[in-house]
């Protein structure tokens, strides 16, 4: 009967401790975040991620491991001791799943470290020279013929998990994936990845579809003669639109001081459609009602909207309708049969 | 006061009538029933309707996937077609938000236009991208991450990530939900209503058995209610008026009788009034006169004397109080008795009395009460036969019972006279019936002691030729009761 307990007791224990690990673990990149400017070098020893994955391929699994840098001379040799670690999954991560690396045994012909002269000159690199990543510190990825036939999902594993890890070395700012032109005998990219790319790694819920966007919403001056901007954060939660947002956050009027409303009292949205990239809008009847009138308050309220629209992708292109119906004029000045696209002189400087 | 109460309608709480109690024991039921039901049904529909939407949401992302893949989707921003197919799939359903990643788990599309370029990488997605549909949800979404292979083949160029809010759904749902429950009020409402006119129905009968007995108790005459298919009612309508009757039929022979026992004894009063007040008003009466007019008097007591005799009698046995003496007596030596007794009687009217004995018959019974009996029947029989008639007694044994029979040779009982012959104070021939003297109990006592004894006295008649009464009582009373029990 003791012993029983006390084996329950033992599993519990192991559970818990393989819960608070997966749990740091998956936190990122952040706890050395600092130790790169404090000379990577000198340290002995790094707590990293590491990726693995299941026998199936379609889990990315992450475990914490020491990476010891003892035999490490170079930046390099740190990130080919990276590689080897990853090719060497631990025996069994828990009870349920078997752990498999994530890098295919014959995918990775070789790896150099960047930046080289051509990067640093910037010039001579042909097409493949990017202006950004001048400069910058480049893992360059050599992989076999093996990458053509790989599964997508294989793929998608290796390039996560290893730029994952690698960026949280800290080490470099970009990796690039490049396969060899048998013919030519040069080597292509075949892609990039930069650590400044938004990764969400293993959640679902909220964490994707909740979203916090900044956007840029166009007011009228105190003198109603022009446009003004105000930045503002916009929460989008699961299925909120952001065209509505935008134009709720514009009707809602402005928050910053000097900054008049737009829109007129009591306009509401109807719909909004986007059909070829084109924005629909279809207000209420008060949109068209409700507005003082004269030339350039009506070009104001009609631009207001549009710019602000206009940031959000498409054609830019936004066609009005008050209570589903197309009009002519919006009051007396401003045709509203016509397509309106971003006209940035009405802002003020 | 207290009469006048009980006369009075009793005042019946509304909860407590029939009625009532079977319309809310009804309406409990049926509310119960409604709650619990209502919630089971409300369940099964929102979990059958939330399949419904899922599949819904699988189908359309199957039909983006394929339509993406005919356009040759490539992995990088979709094609405008399948741009703005994506936009009215999201316009259309409210809780929808779909993601299109390329085939390095990119955002490319987001039909909320916030996630751009942002990299998704989970199990689901890279499910989808090694090929197959992957579906996952928690408590605020369903997912689903459907593949977009190449047009006819398997390589796989992106994913289809769609999100179905469950808290966007519930708010649809909560729309239904209120229909399904203004639908299932009415529901209510309407059945409510059904019941408590069928608790009406139902509680009919009652309302009518007792509108019917409070007439009964007022003294009308009142037809019992005629109560449709209701077997156990319609019972105790006939039982109460079974009762009822017999109560009033008690009554009436009650009154009947007072009324006829006053009668009976205000003839002879009369007729004494009458005789004593000629005496009184003549001045000179002779002697024989006196005498004659007295000892009509005398006859006129007598026969009052006699009736009240026989009334107290006849209440005596009645009451029952009279147990039985019984004890073994020879029936032929007590009728040779009552016969040796009324043989003045008969030979006044030159009537012969006759025995008939083909057996010496023994039987347990009271001789008092039995010989009032007999000698009641061969006294009558003597009464009302004719001049030089004759009386034949027989007795015999019929069985375990002992018959005796009297017979005499007079006018003859109609037969519409029968049944009530052994009634009190019936006479067959008022008039000719007081000269003879009678009480008209004679017969009413027979009966009572016959029955008294557990047995039954009947009459036959011929007209002209004569009339016989039977009396049949048992040979051994208590073995017959014994046997009885």
């Amino acid at each position: 009967m003791m012993k029983k307990w006390l084996a329950l007791l033992m599993a519990a224990a192991l559970l818990v401790s393989v819960f608070s690990l997966s749990g740091c673990s998956s936190s990122g990149k952040a706890p050395e975040e600092n130790s790169q400017t404090e000379g990577k070098t000198e340290k002995a020893e790094d707590a990293l991620t590491l990726y693995f994955t299941n026998a199936e391929g379609t889990k990315l699994i992450a475990a914490p491991r020491v990476m010891n840098w003892l035999n490490a001379a170079e930046d390099i040799d740190k990130l080919e001791i990276l590689l080897a670690a990853m090719k060497d999954p631990p025996a069994y991560m828990n009870d349920q799943e078997r752990l498999y690396s994530i890098v295919p045994g014959d995918l990775v012909d070789h790896i150099e470290l960047g930046p080289d002269d051509l990067y640093a000159s910037g010039m001579e690199h042909g097409k493949n020279a990017d202006q950004d990543k001048v400069g910058s510190k480049i893992l360059k990825v050599y992989l076999t013929d093996s990458y053509e036939t790989m599964d997508l999902n294989r793929w998608v594993l290796f390039r996560t998990g290893l730029t994952q890890t690698v960026f949280e070395l800290g080490m470099v700012d970009y990796v690039e994936f490049l396969t060899e032109d048998t013919q030519t005998q040069s080597h292509l990219v075949v892609d990039t990845v930069s650590d400044t790319a938004e990764m969400i790694l293993n959640q679902y819920g909220g964490s994707i579809y909740s979203d916090e966007v900044r956007v840029m919403l166009y007011f009228m001056n105190e003198s109603g003669t022009k446009l003004v901007k105000e930045e503002r954060m916009i929460t989008l939660n699961m299925t909120e639109n952001m065209t509505r947002a935008v134009l709720e956050a514009l009707i809602d009027g402005p928050r910053e001081e000097g900054h008049l409303p737009t829109i007129p009292e009591g306009t509401k949205i109807k719909d909004i459609l986007m059909q070829n990239g084109t924005y629909y809008v279809d207000l209420s009847p008060e949109f068209q009602l409700n507005h003082e009138g004269s030339e350039q308050l009506e070009m104001l309220t009609i631009y207001s909207i549009v710019n602000s629209l206009s940031q959000l992708g498409g054609t830019g292109y936004v066609q009005f309708f008050i209570d589903g119906q197309q009009v002519d004029y919006y009051k007396s000045y401003v045709r509203l049969d016509q397509y309106f696209t971003k006209d940035l002189s009405l802002v003020e400087e | 006061m207290t009469i006048l109460k009980l006369q009075g309608k009793r005042r019946v709480g509304i909860f407590r009538t029939v009625r009532m109690r079977i319309f809310l024991t009804m309406g409990l039921v049926f509310t119960l029933f409604c709650l619990l039901f209502s919630q089971y049904l409300f369940r099964a529909w929102r979990n059958a309707w939330l399949e419904d939407k899922q599949q819904e949401v699988s189908r359309y992302c199957s039909l983006i996937a394929s339509e993406a893949a005919f356009m040759q989707y490539e992995g990088s921003s979709p094609d405008q077609y399948i741009r703005t197919e994506l936009e009215n799939l999201s316009r259309m359903f409210s809780y929808l938000r779909i993601l299109v990643l390329d085939k390095n788990g990119k955002v490319q599309h987001d039909s909320s236009q916030s996630r751009y370029g942002v990299y998704i990488i989970n199990d689901e997605v890279l499910e989808a991208l090694a090929g197959s549909t992957a579906y996952g949800s928690d408590d605020a979404v369903y997912r689903m991450a459907v593949p977009i292979k190449e047009y006819g083949s398997d390589k796989v160029n992106g994913v289809i990530y769609a999100f179905a809010g469950l808290e966007q759904l519930e708010r649809l749902i909560d729309v239904s939900r209120t229909r399904i429950m203004l639908v299932e009020f009415g529901g209510w409402i309407v059945t409510m209503i059904v019941m408590y006119f069928l608790s009406k129905f139902l509680a009919r009968p009652v309302t009518k058995i007792l509108d019917w007995l409070r007439a009964l108790r007022q003294g009308q005459e009142t037809k019992a209610p005629k109560l449709f298919m209701m077997d156990e009612y319609s019972e105790m309508v006939e039982t109460v008026e079974e009762t009822s009757n017999h109560l009033r039929a008690i009554d009436s022979s009650r009154s009947q009788f007072v009324s006829n026992v006053s009668h009976e004894l205000k003839t002879p009063l009369s007729a004494i009034k009458v005789l004593t007040e000629s005496l009184l008003l003549q001045d000179s009466v002779p002697e024989e006169v006196y005498k004659e007019f007295l000892g009509d008097i005398n006859n006129e007591i007598d026969r009052m004397n006699n009736i009240v005799n026989d009334l107290l009698t006849l209440v005596r046995l009645e009451e029952g109080g009279s147990a039985l003496n019984l004890k073994m007596l020879c029936i032929n030596d007590m009728v040779d008795v009552i016969n040796r007794r009324l043989q003045t009687v008969a030979e006044a009217r030159g009537i012969t009395l006759m025995t008939d004995y083909p057996e010496r018959v023994e039987a347990e019974a009271d001789e008092i009460k039995l010989t009032l009996a007999v000698s009641n029947l061969i006294h009558n029989a003597i009464k009302y036969n004719r001049e030089n008639g004759t009386v034949t007694t027989s007795v015999t044994t019929e069985g375990a019972m002992c018959r005796i029979m009297v017979k005499d040779t007079g006018y003859g009982i109609e037969k519409e006279h029968f049944e009530r012959l052994f009634d009190r104070f019936y006479r067959v021939d008022k008039a000719r019936d007081r000269e003879t003297g009678g009480s008209g109990l004679g017969l009413s006592i027979v009966r009572q002691i016959v029955n008294l004894h557990g047995g039954d006295v009947s009459v036959e008649s011929v007209i002209g030729e004569g009339s016989t009464f039977t009396i049949r009582i048992p040979l051994d009373p208590v073995t017959e009761a014994e046997v009885d029990e």
